[in-house]
């Protein structure tokens, strides 16, 4: 049985106004002047992941990508269907209007070619993302895996004001023998999120749900945590 | 640890169960028209595969084409109500259209992503379900996200499913984009023009060897490997090399162990110069000469391009195919591109042909592919 252990956090939190100052500071991607809220909020947590040195450039390439989101690209989904609204199409808009597009995003900027999946649903996204990512790990699809969940601000959910928030977790493959990190002898797998499930179902952000699910868990980074 | 697929269901343009489904495919009979007169939603030159049974107004219809796909998946395995089960759910927009009433004034607000569990009720109790998006991959992602974990010996049984509505949204997304077909899709055709819309949902019951056994299920195919690699090149149109289609192959073949060459392949084809040109040459790359001894079909001329739920349906008809010794024509095509000229299109009718594997292949927005390799079901 392979196991997995979280190598490091990082997190970042900003207004969508700041979101944009450091997208254009830290990330510096020619070809992504145009890309969505969301996928500039994955492209500095992984930037911020490199610079910090918590991810290789050739461990980033080979790990497997598995996040979760709620309401994912939905400034691009208002952003066309206030164009349908007005008679007007918006191409760019229907392109980027999909959960998907931010780890597109990231795959074309760093030359990601395995796999990027992104795990959609309500506050439960991200607990369903990191399950999935320590099964990768367990069923040796994967030696490292970066997980997580993010929110950006929706009109339609009433949370126009709200910030970017984005919480990323590398989880990488561990020897058993003598290892003190997560799982202990009589480790059944990875955690589920059943009893978090009520909660994680009703909270505004799965983010949150997240986070939450992880101190009930116990699972803290036993290397850097990075937090913007 | 070996999985078998143990029941199909589907609800598409073609039918409102799996037993229509069957006798499409082997029929190679279409489900797309012209629009105009029951969805007045659409543009009044709209062409797709709509499933009129459900009203376009009576949003939201995934979590009822969802709850009608599963039930039928549950009957045609021959299963009763399970607890706990997981299900994995393939979609690219979700609840598209009560998303966007509720931002006309109209309906209570529900999520995008929102398919907890109501519509299922009947066949399972407390669904575990994961959700995935990675555009028209998204359920044949759900397809290998239940196979690894089948495989881990995590669960015995799993379900499957994914489900697209056909909307304004949608559809003048892809008009915008000038990637629709003025009528029906023609793809690998030499004059092929676009794509053509469909929706609706498709389910897969999948079940290891010793569940399956237990029960006395009659396999009716076993799903043998999956690969999945991102091209990493462009947002909206496929890498012209086709690298990351053949690097979905290459897993998908090695994971299933196949020794021989797949009878039939039912590619992605979607009637988009793009698509295809990348997929034949994809199929060049990984069979090299081999690729011309191979029947290649798309079922979306049948269908309509089902976006999230085209892994899920063409899995389901890629396993039709291998139950009736019978692969679905490409309907509408006539005569290939000349750079295809080498590679084996079935046309016309379906064609009879008895092999023990097949392929179903799918690619999507963002550049990610996927390979889905099928045994012959055998206990």
């Amino acid at each position: 049985m392979r196991r997995w252990r979280l190598r490091a956090t990082v997190e970042v939190e900003e207004s969508v106004a700041s979101l944009g100052q450091a997208y254009a500071r830290e990330v510096r991607w020619a070809q992504g002047f145009r890309v969505n809220i969301d996928s500039r909020l994955i492209l500095l947590g992984i930037r911020r992941l490199l610079s910090c040195k918590i991810i290789s450039d050739g461990e980033l390439r080979a790990a497997a990508f598995v996040i979760g989101c709620r309401l994912g690209a939905m400034d691009s989904y208002e952003s066309f269907d206030d164009g349908l609204a007005q008679g007007r199409d918006v191409p760019l808009a229907f392109a980027y209007a999909l959960p998907s597009m931010p780890l597109a995003c990231a795959s074309i900027c760093h030359s990601l070619r395995g796999v990027t999946y992104t795990v959609t649903g309500a506050g439960d996204a991200g607990i369903r993302a990191f399950s999935q990512a320590a099964a990768l790990v367990e069923s040796g699809a994967a030696g490292m895996v970066v997980t997580g969940c993010w929110e950006s601000p929706s009109a339609t959910a009433g949370e126009g004001n709200a910030s970017c928030s984005l919480l990323l977790l590398v989880l990488e493959e561990e020897e058993v023998a003598g290892s003190d990190a997560y799982g202990a002898d009589d480790y059944t797998g990875p955690p589920t999120m059943d009893e978090d499930a009520p909660t994680a179902l009703t909270v505004q952000s799965s983010v949150a749900a997240l986070k939450r699910f992880l101190a009930r868990n116990s699972i803290a980074a036993p290397g850097a945590s990075f937090h913007a | 640890m070996r999985v078998f697929v143990t029941g199909l269901g589907a609800v598409s343009c073609l039918g409102e169960d799996i037993a229509a489904h069957r006798r499409a495919f082997r029929e190679g009979r279409s489900g797309i028209r012209a629009l105009a007169v029951f969805r007045p939603d659409l543009p009044t030159h709209a062409w797709g595969g709509a499933v009129e049974s459900v009203p376009h107004d009576a949003a939201p219809r995934a979590p009822a084409f969802l709850g009608r796909a599963i039930g039928d998946a549950f009957r045609d395995a021959g299963l009763g109500q399970l607890d706990n089960t997981p299900v994995f759910l393939g979609s690219a927009h979700g609840n598209l259209d009560s998303w966007q009433r509720h931002r006309r004034g109209d309906g209570e607000a529900r999520g995008l992503w929102d398919m907890q569990g109501d519509a299922l009720a009947d066949c399972i109790d407390g669904p575990r379900i994961t959700m995935v998006s990675t555009a028209c991959t998204a359920s044949s992602v759900a397809a290998g996200l239940a196979l690894a974990l089948l495989k881990s010996g995590r669960t015995e049984v799993a379900v499957v499913a994914g489900v697209e509505i056909l909307t304004p949204f949608l559809y003048r997304g892809f008009e915008s984009l000038r990637s629709l077909a003025a009528e029906n899709c023609q793809p690998f055709d030499r004059r092929r023009a676009g794509l053509t819309l469909g929706e609706g949902a498709a389910a897969i019951v999948l079940e290891n060897a010793s569940h399956a056994r237990r029960r006395g299920a009659v396999p009716l195919a076993e799903f043998a490997g999956y690969g999945f690699a991102a091209d990493a090149t462009y947002l909206t149109a496929p890498d012209p090399t086709g690298t990351g289609a053949v690097r979905a192959l290459k897993k998908a073949l090695e994971q299933a162990g196949l020794r021989e060459l797949p009878g039939f392949i039912n590619t992605h084809g979607t009637g988009t110069r793009l698509n295809d040109h990348m997929e034949c040459f994809a199929l060049h790359r990984t069979f090299g000469a081999d690729a011309g001894k191979i029947a290649l079909t798309s079922t979306k001329p049948l269908t309509g391009h089902m976006c999230g739920a085209a892994g899920a349906m063409e899995f389901v008809s890629t396993v039709i195919g291998l139950e009736a010794n019978s692969v679905p024509p490409i309907l509408g095509f006539e005569e290939a591109d000349a750079d295809f000229t080498h590679l084996d299109f079935v046309s016309g009718s379906a064609r009879s042909l008895s092999c023990c594997a097949a392929i179903s292949m799918n690619s999507g927005f963002g550049g990610t592919n996927t390979a889905i390799v099928l045994h012959k079901g055998a206990p």
